[in-house]
Parts: structure tokens; sequence; C-alpha cells
């Protein structure tokens, strides 16, 4: 399990990848750690830890999927067979680089705008709610929101790039 | 798909707002373009940092951030999922998320302590009308109501806009990204961080994009026209979804049920609102100048919306007058009873405020000939009607004290009623001169809007005429 938490965000990751909501990423991970759990006498080298429970998690992946089916708009399982292979394959650290990128790029923008870039993922209404004490539309709040994290990503993929040539001078 | 759409898609997908043709665009985009599934899997590192950071803020955000509060919300719809799940009680899932939405309102933050979030930065010949707000300089304000008589008073709110009130005018402050405007003009600075930043209306929102930009809004018809002087602006039409876009020059009148064209300005003159001045009720009518210009041609010493008035010595052409017609062709004249003349002053930037001392200004009524001027030829060395001559009345005076440079300036005497009721014909034609004289040269030009400026009110005749 220590493995499990270490790698647990690598695997939210790739889960968010083949998922369509955050609860379905919450549960699958759940399911799988379970799993991970039973079957750990399968794996003998820790360094094999990341692609073996990323297996794992595609598996669960699959199996929410298909319960989730029903109420929710979902990529086809071929494009979804695709980017599971291509995201299996992303490299190690990326994601704590980007993480530490996003928290500098974050403090870039005032409270008011933090609130709503964090607001989806705080409750599944969460944009909705603001838009309703806001006096806004929540139309007119995606779009804001859809600036806002334009201009975030691009701030992250910036200070990326720079920390990579920094480090590399 | 170029990359515009794709991240479109991409993000409208991972929000949980794309809708099916959206996804289905994405899929087939996703299957065959391994760049694009490359931009999809990189945004889910985005969206699993985010989702990080947003269950970290919630505990972080108020005082102390207990560790354990740190993941729980995150902790417990997983655990409640799987207990459900083990339960086959579908039910218990919308009770477990429900309680978990109260968990996390109970830690978002408040700040019981200190609710203000704008500071009164300055006023300039400022005069306040009962609101439940501070007005004094430097006062941090809370949520309510300002409201300003006179002058112009420039609003810093905590999210880095900043707002120039110009009355009379009557603003909301709702919280650092929004406000509400009743009436009066409000002209804004939007920095980055406050992109979003969002001026209501009565008739419209008009949302910033960083830009500089100004609103003014008519209290009793509630239209809304909106400038854009640098920068991007969205208009959204209060009663519906309907939304345009203006982009610097650009300009947009929203009206009663119809949200107007957007036009630039090479093609139409905007036009202002007729601001009611606070103390003319019912029986007066606004009259706004139907020409206007100054004499005192300096090349690059223009403007083409402001009227320049100088004196930096006693006689010159380098000295600036201004003129302004009016049609009083809808007035019976000779049952004028009071008027009064309203000019909005505005800085002009040319010359030291610190070198002009409190400036005294006297209007003149032109009669006979020299009435016969029109706003192309008084750019060039003409001056219709010199002062001592019979061709000029005086019609009354105002004082401008020292450092002020905006604000709504007026006349309201006598011989000006006079003049207006015994002026043989409906034309009337008056100028402004600057009666006080500059400590040196580098003197301080003042000038106030004329008909063509984009926010300010034209020159303006109130006329109270005799009850019948």
């Amino acid at each position: 399990m220590r493995l499990f938490v270490r790698h647990e965000r690598e695997l939210r990751a790739y889960a968010r990848t083949l998922l369509p909501t955050w609860e379905a990423v919450e549960d699958t991970l759940q399911e799988a750690s379970v799993v991970i759990w039973k079957k750990r006498e399968q794996l003998d080298d820790e360094a094999a830890f990341l692609p073996w429970a990323k297996t794992i998690v595609r598996f669960e992946a699959l199996k929410t999927r298909r319960r989730v089916a029903r109420d929710r708009l979902m990529l086809s399982e071929e494009t979804i067979a695709r980017l599971a292979d291509q995201a299996a394959e992303s490299p190690d650290g990326l994601l704590d680089r980007e993480r530490s990128a996003l928290q500098h790029c974050l403090q870039q923008f005032s409270d008011e705008q933090r609130k709503l870039l964090l607001a989806p993922y705080l409750s599944s209404g969460g944009v909705r709610d603001m838009a309703e004490r806001s006096g806004r539309t929540a139309n007119s709040l995606y779009k804001l929101l859809g600036r806002l994290r334009e201009k975030l990503s691009q701030c992250v993929e910036r200070r990326l790039t720079t920390a990579t040539d920094g480090g590399m001078s | 798909m170029n990359s515009e759409r794709l991240r479109e898609l991409v993000d409208r997908y991972y929000l949980g707002i794309a809708p099916e043709d959206e996804v289905a665009e994405l899929d087939a985009e996703l299957r065959e373009d391994s760049h694009a599934r490359d931009v999809f899997i990189a945004a889910a590192r985005l969206e699993t940092n985010l989702y990080d950071e947003a269950i970290n803020a919630v505990p972080a955000m108020e005082s102390g951030g207990d560790p354990v509060a740190r993941r729980l919300p995150v902790r417990a719809i997983g655990a409640v999922a799987t207990l459900a799940r083990s339960l086959k009680t579908p039910s218990t899932v919308a009770i477990a998320i429900t309680l978990i939405a109260l968990l996390a309102l109970v830690f978002w933050p408040q700040h019981p302590a200190d609710r203000t979030f704008v500071t009164l930065e300055q006023t300039r010949a400022a005069l306040w009308e009962s609101g439940d707000l501070p007005t004094a300089d430097g006062s941090r304000l809370e949520r309510g109501t300002l409201r300003l008589a006179e002058g112009l008073a420039t609003l810093k709110f905590d999210s880095g806009a900043e707002v120039v009130l110009e009355a009379p005018a009557s603003l909301i402050l709702t919280d650092a990204m929004n406000c509400v405007l009743n009436r009066g003009t409000a002209v804004s600075d939007i920095p980055e961080s406050a992109l979003g930043f969002r001026i209501k209306t009565p008739s419209a929102d008009v949302i910033d994009y960083g830009t500089r930009f100004a609103v003014s809004v008519h209290e009793e018809t509630g239209e809304t026209h909106t400038h854009v002087i640098e920068g991007r602006v969205q208009v959204e039409y209060a009663q519906s979804d309907e939304v345009v876009e203006l982009t610097t020059g650009q300009r947009n009148t929203v009206v009663g049920d119809t949200i107007g064209k957007v036009t630039d300005d090479a093609e139409h003159e905007h036009k202002t609102i007729a601001v009611k001045p606070l103390d003319h009720g019912p029986g007066w009518t606004m009259l706004e100048s139907v020409r206007d210009a100054y004499t005192g041609n300096n090349e690059d010493h223009n403007s083409d919306v402001l009227l320049l008035v100088k004196k930096a010595i006693q006689d010159g052409r380098v000295n600036r007058i201004a003129y302004i017609g009016f049609d009083l062709k809808d007035i019976n004249q000779q049952h004028i009873e009071e008027a009064e003349l309203l000019l909005y002053f505005a800085p002009t930037g040319w010359g030291l405020a610190s070198h002009m001392p409190d400036a005294t200004f006297s209007v003149y009524g032109m009669i006979g000939d020299a009435t016969d001027w029109d706003e192309s030829i008084l750019h060039k060395e003409r001056f219709p009607a010199a002062l001592g001559t019979p061709e000029v009345v005086h019609l009354g005076s105002f004082t401008i004290p020292q450092g002020v440079q905006k604000g709504c300036f007026r006349v309201r005497t006598e011989a000006l009623s006079e003049f207006l009721r015994t002026h043989p014909t409906s034309e009337i034609s008056l100028k402004v001169v600057r009666d006080t004289v500059a400590r040196d040269n580098g003197t301080l030009v003042h000038g106030f809007a004329s008909r063509r400026h984009p926010v300010l009110p034209p020159p303006t005749l109130a006329i109270r005429q005799q009850a019948r």
C-alpha cells in the first residue's frame, strides 16, 4: 500500500484519462486499490509497480465505464484503448513537475479567479452554484472559466519549458 | 482540426459541459490523431493537479488547516461510494454526497472580521448623497451602495480593478469582481488579475477581459452604453443569453428590449447619455449642444472630444476659447423662467495643474453677426465676438478650484435666462473663456466635453418653462 500511496496521483491522472468524471475516477481507484492489495504477491519488483498498477486501473476503469455508460456521454472503447496505451507511457515525475508549476501559476490569479478555477472539483454543481451566488449565468461563468483555464495551462507549459531549459544549462 | 478547437473540446469534456455532438467530434479526433491524444492526456494531468489543489485548498483556506481534514472530501467520497455499493443502496451515495457538500461548505473560507474588498482611493470635488458606506478618501468599503451626487471617485477593488465613478452615479459594490451600476458613468481599468470583472446594469452585464472601458447608465430608461477604450469586453443582454463582444474603439447601446449593434469609432459618433442633473425635476427640458468648437489652434495640442479653454497671457492667439451653439426651436423662448448651462470638464493632459490657481471662467452670449460661425472654421484664427465689443453679453461665471480638472460646472443666472428669453432667433451661441491667467508658461489647459465626447455629456442647457 506504501507503493500505492506513493503513486496514487499518477494512477489518478491515468484513470482520469479513461473516465468521464471524478466520481468514476475515485470509485475506480478504490476498487483498484483492493485488487492491488489482493494481488500484491504477483509483484516482485518495486520498479515495475506503476505499469502493473496502471494495468489494474485500466481494467477497473473499463468496469466502471460499463456501469456508468447509461447516464454519461463517453468516448468510445476504441478511443479509450488507444488513450490507455499512450498514457501508460507518460514520463515519470512529469505530473509532479507540472503540479509545482501549477501552484506557482495559480498565485498569478486573484482569489476570486482561483475560487472559480477550483470550483469544478469541489462539488459537481460548483460552477453553477457560484453563478447563482454572483447572479451570473452559468454559461458566462463557464466561458470565463474556459479563458482562465487556457491562461493557466499556457502558464504551466511556459514554466515547465523554462524550468527544463534552466535545468539543462 | 486546429489546435484551438481541440483544446476547447478537451476543456469542455473535462468540465463535463460538452454536449453529445462535441463528445463525438472529440472522440473521432482522438481515435485518429496521436497528437490529439497527447493533448488529451496532458489535460488529464492538469485536471488531476487542479483536483488535488482544490482538495487541499478547502481546509487550507480555513484557519489552521487540519491535516486529517485535508483529504477528507476525497477519501470520504471514495469510501462512501465503496460502502454504498457493498450495501447495494444507491441512495446512500446521494445522502453521503450531500453530507460531503455540507462539509465543504463548512470548510469554505469565511472572514467575519474583515468583509471589505474595495478602497476608496481618492475623490475629486465629490459630493455624496445618502449611502450606507464611508466616503472619506482611503476608506475601506464592504458590500453596499455609493451615491455620488457630484464629482469623481476612484475605487480600487482588491481584485486589481480600478473604477472611476463619474457623478451623478449610483454604484452597488457586490464583491471584488462585481458591482452594479444603476446610473451614471463608470470608467474601468482592468488588469489581468481582474479578468472577468463585471459591471451589471439594469439592462446588461458588461464583462471585462483585460481592458479599459466606459459604461454609462441612464437612470430612467436603464439604457446602457458601453465603449471600449482599449481591449475587449463582452456585453450580455440581461433578459436573454444574447451576447456581443466589443473590441478597442467599439461601442454598443442596450436599450429596453434590444441589444444594439456594435459600432466603430470611425463610423459613428457615440450618442452620449443625457445624464439628468440632480436638481432638474419635471418641467425642465434638457438641450444638448448642436455645434461646438474652440479657437486657438496649436498643431499638436488638439482634442477631438474636448473643448479646450486656456488663457496664457492677456491676449494672444494661443489662448483658447470655446464656442457652443444650442437650438431652441422646440422651446417657447418667451416662457423661459429659468435656465442653467452645464459643462462637464475632464483633464486635457496639457499643462501643470499645480501652476494653476483657482480658475474663474465666464460665459458670454453672442449677438448680431457674431453668431455666424460653424465648427469647421473655428480651429483657424478666427475669434468671433471679441470681448469688450457690443457683440457679447456677460451671462455668468464659475470657478474651478485648484487641482480639480473634472466634474460638472454650471452657470445659472438671471442674465442667462434673460438672454435666452429675449434672443431674436432660436439659434443660441455662447462662448466660454477662462478669466484666470496662470503664473507662467506651461499653464494648464482646461477642457470640457464637446458633443463628440464618447462618455461625458455634451454641453447642456437646462431650461424650465412657465407652466401654461
